[in-house]
């Protein structure tokens, strides 16, 4: 029964969109890049409707404008230095012509244990690849629902 | 004169008095929904009554200080006169930075000290560093020790031959609090709830359920099991922030394992997520991070030493950084090591009764130890000499 059902999934896949390597690796990319930020959602600050001339905000002194002002004292020559995401820092340390160790020999290098595969649905143990994505399961259920949310989702 | 000492972590400040007691603060700010056009800066988070769908400014970016206007409002508020209220012309303050530490933000650090805040002295330092020292303070007989330090941003392995670090064997995981906090957000998110807005309850569901598992497979296998039989399984009930302030596990006997609760409130379901999400601090390849884990590192950055040091770094190894926290993190530590390790070397993990200040608390005594004023930059050196008197006595 199960057997059967393994067969006529890869038949289907067969006909299905399968991704490249590239954009696999992508899309891997992407979602690591996911697990870096701060919030998901938006600024609530900058998610407020522009006050309209009429509506002038009750609570203006709670805004940071009359903080700013009072403490300008070398602020401006900072704004520019330091406003530096970690990429431009890093880049600018050019480390590539700096003696080692440094911050990029101190990576820890790739595991030699062997890689485990989990369901990327349910998080258990798997023994399957989805043809089309890379992407693991762990039993036909899992795979309809892979099927139906991510499989192709995000590819880019 | 006073010292303050401050680890400076992209999560938290452990900053205070060196006579005093630790206290640790979010070094960040927030912003909230009820409130959106207030910014509330560190410790200010405490006066946010609905604090979901909370939003962070974090000065750090992969756990180096890039965001300066975030930092310095954080600095001038625990500086200032609702909490440590600093006499910077009579104050030394001791305070952290990452390993490798880009030459830009160490020079920023010199100007902001002794420029903008006028501290008489500082003493710039890695946490690890502060951690060796007091670690070798509690142990005088031991000559070498290897300090992990799993904080919010990533992991280091650094071992420590007395005050010396061995820049060699320092080896980082980028696998930190952060991480994993985000990546149970996401699954949770897919699997039966949308919290992606929810980084501060879901840290706090971390913190609350999450535990390092002892035997992997087996785990995996009770928590697919139905009913009571799954011991694993733990739901948590979420805070609403009116009548639960905080959220919490159910008590196990008070469990419905079919159908619904009748009290009403709003549940998470928590099985393999509970050991898998800490696991990949063990194996960051489980989601596709191609690096070691912990164990494996530990073993390849001792390897990278010399041969007859070897034995002293597997007997001393120092546990700091929240993640240390997940129960079972100790235990299953040593347990992978004794597995790589030669059998004829012993090996003894220390997870100190509180590995988040453990760094700060070597900062404390630091500021007692005779030689501390050797150890530091005045501001009369920096006014005379400029960042290469810090770049000859800082080893960042
Ligand atoms: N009891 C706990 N169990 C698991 N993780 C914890 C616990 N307490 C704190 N943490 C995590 O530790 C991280 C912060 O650790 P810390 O060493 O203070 O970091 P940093 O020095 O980078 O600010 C956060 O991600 C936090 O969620
Ligand atoms: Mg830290
Ligand atoms: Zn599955
Ligand atoms: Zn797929």
């Amino acid at each position: 029964m199960v057997l059967e059902k393994k067969v006529s999934a890869r038949v289907e896949a067969g006909q299905r969109r399968v991704l490249d390597e590239a954009t696999r690796q992508r899309r891997l990319t992407r979602q690591l890049e996911a697990l870096e930020k701060d919030n998901f959602q938006d600024d609530p600050l900058s998610s407020l409707p522009p006050p309209g001339p009429t509506a002038r905000l009750p609570a203006f002194s709670e805004t940071e404008e009359p903080e700013k002002k009072k403490r300008k004292t070398r602020g401006d020559h900072f704004k520019q230095r330091f406003r530096k995401n970690f990429t431009t820092l890093l880049e600018e340390e050019n480390l590539s012509e700096k003696p080692e160790p440094n911050y990029l020999s101190a990576a820890a290098p790739p595991s030699s244990l062997p890689p485990r595969h989990f369901c990327c649905v349910c998080g258990f143990p798997s023994h399957y690849t989805c043809t089309t994505c890379g992407g693991r399961y762990c039993s036909t259920k899992c795979l309809s629902t892979h099927r139906e949310t991510r499989c192709l989702k995000w590819t880019l | 004169m006073a010292t303050l000492v401050l680890d400076n972590g992209a999560c938290t400040a452990k900053i205070g008095y060196s006579q005093e007691k630790v206290s640790v603060i979010p070094n960040c700010q927030f912003r909230s929904k009820t409130s959106r056009l207030k910014t509330f800066t560190a410790n200010q988070l405490d006066e946010i009554k609905d604090p979901s769908g909370l939003f962070y400014i974090l000065p750090f970016q992969k756990g180096y200080l890039v965001n300066w206007d975030v930092q310095r409002k954080v600095w001038d508020h625990l500086f200032g006169k609702e909490m440590f209220k600093v006499e910077f012309p009579d104050t030394s303050i001791i305070i952290t930075e990452p390993y490798y530490n880009f030459t830009s933000i160490q020079e920023s650090m010199n100007e902001i000290l002794f420029e903008e805040y006028q501290f008489q002295s500082a003493l710039r330092i890695n946490a690890g560093s502060l951690s060796a020292h007091h670690y070798f303070q509690t142990k005088p007989l031991q000559l070498c020790c290897l300090v992990v330090d799993s904080g919010f941003s990533f992991t280091h392995i650094v071992p420590y031959c007395r005050s010396r670090k061995m820049k060699e064997g320092i080896c980082r995981i980028n696998v930190g609090g952060k991480l994993l906090t985000n990546h149970l957000k996401e699954i949770i998110s897919y699997r039966q709830l949308h919290v992606m807005d929810e980084t501060h309850v879901i840290n706090q569901v971390k913190e609350d359920v999450c535990y390092v598992s002892q035997q992997f497979y087996k785990d995996m296998e009770v928590a697919q099991l139905k009913g009571e039989e799954n011991t694993v399984m733990r739901d948590y009930v979420l805070p609403d922030f009116s009548s639960i302030k905080k959220g919490f596990c159910k008590p196990q006997e008070e469990m419905v394992f079919s159908g619904k609760y009748k009290t009403g409130e709003q549940i998470l379901r928590l099985a393999n997520e509970r050991f898998a999400v800490p696991e990949m601090l063990f194996h960051p390849s489980d989601i596709g991070i191609q690096e070691m884990g912990i164990p494996e590192a530990i073993v390849y950055s001792i390897q990278s030493l010399p041969e007859e040091m070897q034995p002293h770094f597997y007997q001393n190894i120092v546990l700091t950084g929240g993640n240390t926290l997940f129960p079972g993190f100790r235990e299953r530590l040593e347990e992978d090591l004794r597995s790589l390790v030669p059998a004829h070397l012993p090996v003894s993990v220390l997870l100190p009764a509180n590995p988040i200040c453990y760094s700060w608390e070597g900062g404390k005594l630091l500021a007692h130890n005779p030689d501390y004023d050797e150890m530091v930059v005045t501001r009369e050196d920096y006014e005379e000499n400029g960042h290469c008197i810090c770049e000859e006595k800082f080893d960042i």
